[in-house]
């Protein structure tokens, strides 16, 4: 049967504006269409994302929780399933596994039907995912905590969990190269190549890294080459592309402007495809493994400026000029929020990757800060976005409170900002630290008799060649440790708004709005910076 | 259908179903969020910036001598961050133990292997672990001290004047010739310590070690002190320090 | 880029490059790595765990000591590794031929271990690692480690006190964990296990260059 194929009215009709009016008109029609996808949607999509905002309450105790643990490490300390060993890749799994994945594909989904214009079919199969998913994740943290990790970082879960979770996302796969085989869209649009890419790629890194450290592994080395191939492909084949995918869309759907070039789309995407997943041996810099490999990684960790810069130059020149719609929407707030850390995150990470710079933060708490400014920062601010704008779309009902959104932005951006910086400074010291003299021994000695009655094993211990005692750098450590946990309760504060936002929305609780739920009441601002709400068509 | 156009604005239920081509409706029926939906994503077609191109083409040139540098010739034996690394095709360099400075590396076996027990100040626990700061076995005969770390020590000891009693583990299966006699270098020269005697060679260690070839128990204190006279080297060979003769 | 073969094969093509050059080609390399002998004895280098030291092993995964400690002592001019005491030498990838798995670790909360074995002998230094795993901040004063005391069990002497009971100093009191009169302090199972582990973290031999 044939249908009708929809075509983006394009820039360079702007020429001919009867065409452009033509296809402006048939966008207008397409609307009954987007409320029949977002319809269609509904089940799948808010499984995947109320499971994934619950994920985020819990990983976000287990973080604090940890992050006590670092400084205080008698607070409840007698519990050996919240022994910071357990506690901590716990929260790293839960906001990982639970969090980032399950918003991510809610995303990947909805996305995937505007995009392919066709409303989601076989929504059982998506629900099926979503539960096995939250199976897994369940009994993958249950495990960890009662003690049976695999020790391996970011493969925590025994096999068995995370062979459920491969099922779950094997489903959303084959229904997302179902879907796409079934557009009706003539143009593929830059978001679904990175999905495509997604849903192709993170099987390849899952399976290979359950069997080749975990099921059968190799020997010596070689697992951790692996292993962190995996650990870095998680971030870079999953999780980035679905936020670039995100950002692609958002940015150019909330102020109605096209994206700026095709052309750097695809240099874009397709540098990331190729330098990305080489990257991984950067986090074994200077480790004993041969030096070709942390050479060609640190190489493509470096190529990763282009695709970084390509990507931010397309949305920068997307967004100019409208920096104003800023103000009023929390969605794009967020969105670009993500991308502008994208950018700096990934600007770091490239820098670190050079051995000289890599040496004062390796091992070091510099390195977390890096990472939850990738993760944070820059996926799941980006995930917050589509949430607001995604969720009022399926259940047809706006958000309760402009005050709780503003609660939740804020308390989420100064907390990674704070945390980000400061832990980052408190990493630098440590790092420095263990590298080098930092003061002379003996003026440590007086300073602080740190090395007087440490029990009778040490008496008279000394270090005879001026380096830093290890014990010295835990203590100046620890002020910025205690600083991440305030940033942590702040983060935390934030993420309770959201989560009482979407409660409120889900359940149909809450004031009932007739508009869009904004940042700023000044609607005559808002009516400036969107325009019309009458024309569709958004010129500038 | 038809009666679509009399539902309240805000009802999902009034949207259209979920199969079937997109029909026309009363746009006003379909709810807000959609309606203030501007267009569907789409390209321009900007061209990408020469100058972008030109400083991803100075990257890719800085990756491609970063690449030939550091790439130790793609050998599996240059680890990383090994000096041999900054030059393609140099030989492995397995060990970087820290050039041939005897004092050096034997300062480092010192820490590995007998700071839990004589402690980084070479004082020793009192009453538990002999010190070799101003120890007189330490000042004494090389075959001695070389026997001592082959084999180590059980029983009671007397060490300035103290008695003590414990058990020092062997290290001669785990110590190279090269290896005691930098550890035996590092405690005897140790100035810090107040230790001034001399230096010890590999072969000497090396003829301890043969001439207590099979031996299995840990030295007594009186088995030491009868080793008097300084065993005498196979070869005549110039002294070198932190060689292994395998 | 319409073509979903197109990109199919794109992404492909990509993600199979690096395939081979992280995971194909590094095991290629490094696949055939034995432990090397021992002149004159049967030993070789690293010599493999003892099935209680794998034991211990399992312990140190599922207590995750590896989120605080690394077990390589790096190479390279820019650190203080071999400084600071933790090897003689920096690792090797023949250190790691008989772990399952591979624990190098990517912090540094605490010291670096895979020397810990040599720095820690015999039975003063088990006795070492009972105190300190049970009660980390008495042993080392403003140490952050978290405290292993689950892995003991306080009972009541029955005759003799057990070989293993942990020795505490006597200035420690009845808040630092010593029991009181009549009553011992014993390792687990698992503190034994993991502690013979912990001794069996050797890689001080030298390597033979090949």
């Amino acid at each position: 049967m044939s249908t009708p194929v929809l075509e983006h009215p394009r820039e360079s009709d702007r020429l001919d504006p009867a065409a452009f009016a033509d296809a402006a008109a048939s966008e207008r029609d397409v609307a009954p269409l987007r409320a029949a996808i977002d319809r269609s949607c509904r089940g799948p999509v808010l499984w995947f994302f109320g499971s994934a905002v619950t994920w985020l309450i819990i990983g976000t105790v287990f973080a604090l929780l940890a992050s006590i643990k670092l400084h205080t490490p008698t607070f409840l300390g007698s519990a050996a399933w919240l022994t910071f060993g357990r506690v901590r890749p716990a929260h790293l799994d839960v906001v990982a596994f639970g969090w980032s994945a399950m918003a991510g594909l809610g995303c990947l989904i909805w996305l995937m039907c505007r995009l392919c214009r066709v409303p989601l079919r076989y929504p059982g199969v998506l629900v099926a995912a979503a539960v096995l998913w939250n199976v897994g994740v369940a009994s993958g943290v249950t495990a960890v905590l009662a003690g049976y990790s695999t020790g391996v970082e970011w493969v925590e879960f025994p096999t068995w969990c995370a062979f459920i979770l491969f099922i779950g996302f094997a489903l959303v796969g084959l229904w997302g190269m179902m879907t796409f085989a079934g557009r009706r869209a003539g143009h593929v649009y830059v978001s679904q190549w990175y999905l495509f890419a997604v849903i192709f790629w993170f099987p390849w890194v899952y399976a290979s890294v359950q069997i080749l450290v975990l099921v059968s592994p190799v020997k010596g080395v070689t697992q951790e080459s692996i292993h962190w191939w995996f650990g870095h492909n998680v971030l870079g084949v999953f999780f980035t592309p679905i936020g670039l995918a995100t950002i692609y869309y958002l940015i150019p759907k909330v102020i109605g402007r096209p994206i700026h070039s095709y052309y750097l789309s695809i240099l874009g995407f397709w540098s990331l495809a190729l330098f990305y997943n080489w990257a991984g041996a950067h986090h074994l810099v200077s480790g004993p493994i041969p030096a070709w490999l942390v050479t060609v990684s640190a190489v493509c960790s470096m190529m990763m400026f282009i695709p970084v810069t390509t990507t931010a130059i397309n949305h920068h020149m997307t967004m100019r000029g409208h920096f104003g719609v800023l103000r009023y929407s929390p969605t794009l707030r967020f969105v670009v929020f993500g991308a502008m850390t994208y950018t700096v995150v990934s600007f770091q990470g490239s820098l670190m990757s050079i051995r000289i710079l890599n040496e004062p933060f390796h091992f070091t708490h510099h390195t977390i800060a890096h990472a939850h400014l990738g993760l944070y920062g820059f996926y799941t601010m980006v995930m917050f976005g589509a949430m607001y704008y995604i969720v009022p779309r399926l259940t047809g009902r706006e958000w309760a409170s402009s005050k709780l959104i503003r609660t939740h932005f804020w308390a989420t951006a100064i907390g990674i900002t704070a945390m980000f910086l400061l832990l980052s400074v408190g990493g630098m010291i440590q790092g420095f630290e263990m590298n080098h003299a930092a003061r002379p021994l003996g003026e440590l000695v007086k300073e602080k008799g740190l090395l007087d009655g440490t029990g009778e094993f040490f008496k008279g211990f000394k270090m005879k060649n001026g380096a830093v005692p290890f014990l010295a750098i835990v203590r100046d450590t620890i002020p910025w440790l205690w600083i991440r946990s305030g940033t942590g309760v702040l983060m935390f504060v934030g993420h309770v708004a959201f989560a009482v936002l979407m409660l409120l929305n889900l359940t149909g609780r809450g004031p009932k709005r007739q508009g869009p739920t904004l940042f700023s009441k000044d609607t005559d601002g808002y009516q400036r910076a969107f325009g019309s709400e009458e024309s569709p068509a958004h010129t500038h | 259908m038809s009666d679509v156009t009399t539902k309240p604005a805000l009802d999902p239920e009034s949207v259209a179903p979920a199969d079937g081509p997109p029909e026309k409706h009363d746009v006003a029926a379909l709810h807000a969020p959609i309606m203030r939906e501007k267009l569907d994503p789409r390209d321009g077609y900007e061209p990408v910036p020469l100058w972008l191109v030109a400083a991803f083409g100075i990257l890719v040139f800085w990756g491609g001598w970063y690449l030939a540098t550091y790439s130790g010739g793609f050998r599996s034996d240059v680890l990383d961050e090994d000096p041999a690394v900054r030059y393609a095709g140099m030989a492995g360099n397995a060990g970087g133990a820290g050039g041939t400075d005897p004092v050096v590396l034997g300062s480092r076996i010192y820490s590995g292997n007998c700071v839990s027990c004589h402690q980084q100040s070479g004082q020793g626990v009192p009453g538990q672990y002999p010190p070799l700061a101003g120890s007189e076995w330490v000042a004494g005969s090389p075959a001695r001290l070389a026997r001592l770390i082959l084999h180590g020590v059980e029983g009671p000891i007397q060490v300035k004047g103290a008695a003590y009693n414990s058990a020092m583990p062997p290290l001669g299966g785990k110590l190279t010739d090269g290896q005691v006699a930098a550890v035996l270098t590092f405690v005897r020269t140790n100035a810090e310590w107040g230790n001034t005697a001399g230096a010890v060679t590999a072969e000497q260690v090396a003829a301890a070690r043969a001439a207590t070839r099979g031996r299995a128990a840990p030295m007594t204190e009186a088995e030491l002190l009868a080793v008097t006279a300084e065993d005498v080297a196979p070869a005549t060979k110039p002294a070198a320090g932190g060689g292994a003769p395998k | 880029m319409n073509h979903g073969p197109l990109i199919f094969l794109g992404a492909f093509l990509t993600f199979a490059s690096a395939w081979l050059g992280l995971v194909f080609f590094p095991n290629q390399q490094l696949k055939d790595l034995q432990p090397q002998a021992v002149e004159g004895s049967a030993m070789v280098n690293p010599r493999p765990y003892t099935a209680r030291e794998l034991a211990g092993r399992d312990v140190y995964v599922a207590e995750g000591c590896s989120y605080c400690h690394t077990q390589q002592v790096r190479g390279g001019e820019y650190n203080a590794d071999l400084q600071r005491g933790w090897g003689p030498r920096r690792s090797d990838p023949q250190d790691y031929v008989h772990d399952n798995p591979v624990l190098l670790g990517t912090m540094r909360t605490g010291p670096d271990l895979v020397n810990v074995g040599a720095r820690f002998t015999g039975e003063a230094g088990t006795r070492w690692h009972y105190l300190h795993l049970f009660n980390p901040q008495r042993v080392s004063p403003g140490s952050t480690m978290a405290p292993f005391r689950f892995l003991f069990e306080t009972r009541k002497v029955v005759g003799e006190p057990a070989a293993d009971a942990l020795r505490f100093p006597a200035d420690w009191t009845a808040a630092d964990g010593a029991p009181e009169a009549g009553h011992e302090v014993v390792p687990t199972d698992r503190a034994r296990a993991l502690v013979a582990y912990l001794a069996a973290l050797d890689r001080t031999y030298e390597i033979a260059k090949k």
